[in-house]
């Protein structure tokens, strides 16, 4: 179980949000644009150190008055809306760059994912050669 | 213009590429702790850092000299500190010289790295992080390699800044044959007592070592325009 009550406040924009969200399952975030959809995100995954409040990860406490948990050590994936792909890295090192860090998590392997998104043997490429080709970087970038 | 039989004393050219090499290492590894921190920040001290750092571009290196040769008497506190330690004073001596040279040059190693690692943005290494990248981790697999031409840069315009330093060393070092005799105090010396022959060559050395770095740089940045691969 997810449980945030976090504040945020910026010159021109305030988040203010409480919610419990199940660990099983889909969630899904709607809201007009420029509501903070991305900012919660940004939150919880820890990118956004000015957010204060509370936020829980079961029996992780995840942050709090006291505690921030830094983002790398949150093990959460995040596919951001831009395409992150690693510029001076090839799109093979793209990929081993997430699995080499992942490797005492449970999760699918580096071949699994190369089968699953269809990667053809391009994968020495780099991602500007790679992005040439519309769509493909962000099926990349998602599971990096 | 005629150039002399035999080659002027070599010593003072082989001294400061010596202290050039050391002075460009010590920064790299003390330049770059502090480019980051500077590009990373938000605390209200960065523009006194900042404005700190690019002091000596400003400042007539004389006048940089005379603080520094204040601060390295042994009658001063760090001075007489340092004699304590080493047994041996700063002033008129290599380390010194070393000391003296790493200031001088400091904004030349901190501010190509600064607007390199501002470059990256926070994109990438945010992109890092959520992949369980420490923050070492993400500065060395992603930061330095992307800012590798801010690298190029500052390493090669911190070394043959120091090459042509002049007043600071004057200041500082005086005129010790082998230990604090640059090279551009070699040009000067020959000048004064009109050995223009000597003059000539050593000058014509630098000048054109300084062009082909300068011109090596520039082919490579044009060759590598997004910072290449790592």
């Amino acid at each position: 179980m997810l449980s945030f009550d976090i504040t945020l406040n910026y010159k021109d924009f305030a988040l203010d949000v409480a919610q419990t969200l199940p660990s099983a399952g889909v969630t899904a975030l709607f809201g007009r644009s420029g509501s903070g959809k991305s900012t919660l995100l940004r939150v919880i995954s820890g990118l956004e150190s000015h957010a204060k409040g509370r936020i829980t990860w079961g029996d992780e406490v995840w942050q709090d008055a006291t505690h921030f948990t830094p983002p790398h050590k949150r093990g959460l994936g995040y596919v951001f809306q831009d395409t992150r792909l690693f510029p001076h890295l090839t799109v093979a090192q793209n990929l081993s760059y997430a699995d080499k860090r992942a490797r005492a998590h449970p999760g699918p392997s580096m071949s699994d994912i190369i089968t699953a998104l269809d990667l053809p043997p391009c994968c020495l490429a780099t991602p500007q050669h790679f992005r040439a080709v519309k769509g493909r970087a962000q099926r990349l970038a998602a599971p990096c | 213009m005629t150039f002399p039989d035999t080659l002027p004393d070599l010593g003072p050219l082989r001294l400061t590429l010596h202290l050039a090499a050391i002075t460009t290492i010590l920064l790299l590894i003390c330049g770059t702790p502090l480019a980051w921190w500077l590009s990373q920040t938000r605390s209200r001290a960065k523009p006194i850092i900042e404005a700190l750092t690019a002091l000596p571009l400003v400042l007539p290196p004389t006048v940089l000299g005379f603080y520094l040769l204040v601060l390295f008497s042994p009658n001063s506190t760090f001075g007489s500190f340092w004699v304590q330690v080493t047994g041996e004073t700063l002033t008129f001596s290599f380390t010194g010289l070393v000391i003296a040279s790493m200031l001088y040059s400091l904004p030349f190693m901190v501010q190509p790295l600064q607007s390199a690692f501002e470059g990256i943005g926070r994109a990438p290494l945010e992109a890092a992080a959520s992949l369980r990248a420490s923050p070492l981790d993400r500065f060395f697999t992603v930061a330095a390699p992307m800012a590798k031409r801010g690298f190029l840069t500052a390493t090669v315009l911190t070394f043959t800044h120091t090459l042509g330093e002049f007043g600071v060393v004057l200041m500082v070092g005086g005129n010790i044959p082998g230990k604090t005799k640059v090279i551009s105090i070699a040009i000067y010396e020959h000048v004064e007592t009109i050995n223009y022959a000597d003059a000539h060559v050593l000058a014509a050395i630098l000048l054109v070592f300084s062009f082909a770095t300068l011109l090596l740089v520039y082919t490579l940045n044009r060759r590598y325009p997004t910072g290449g691969r790592a």
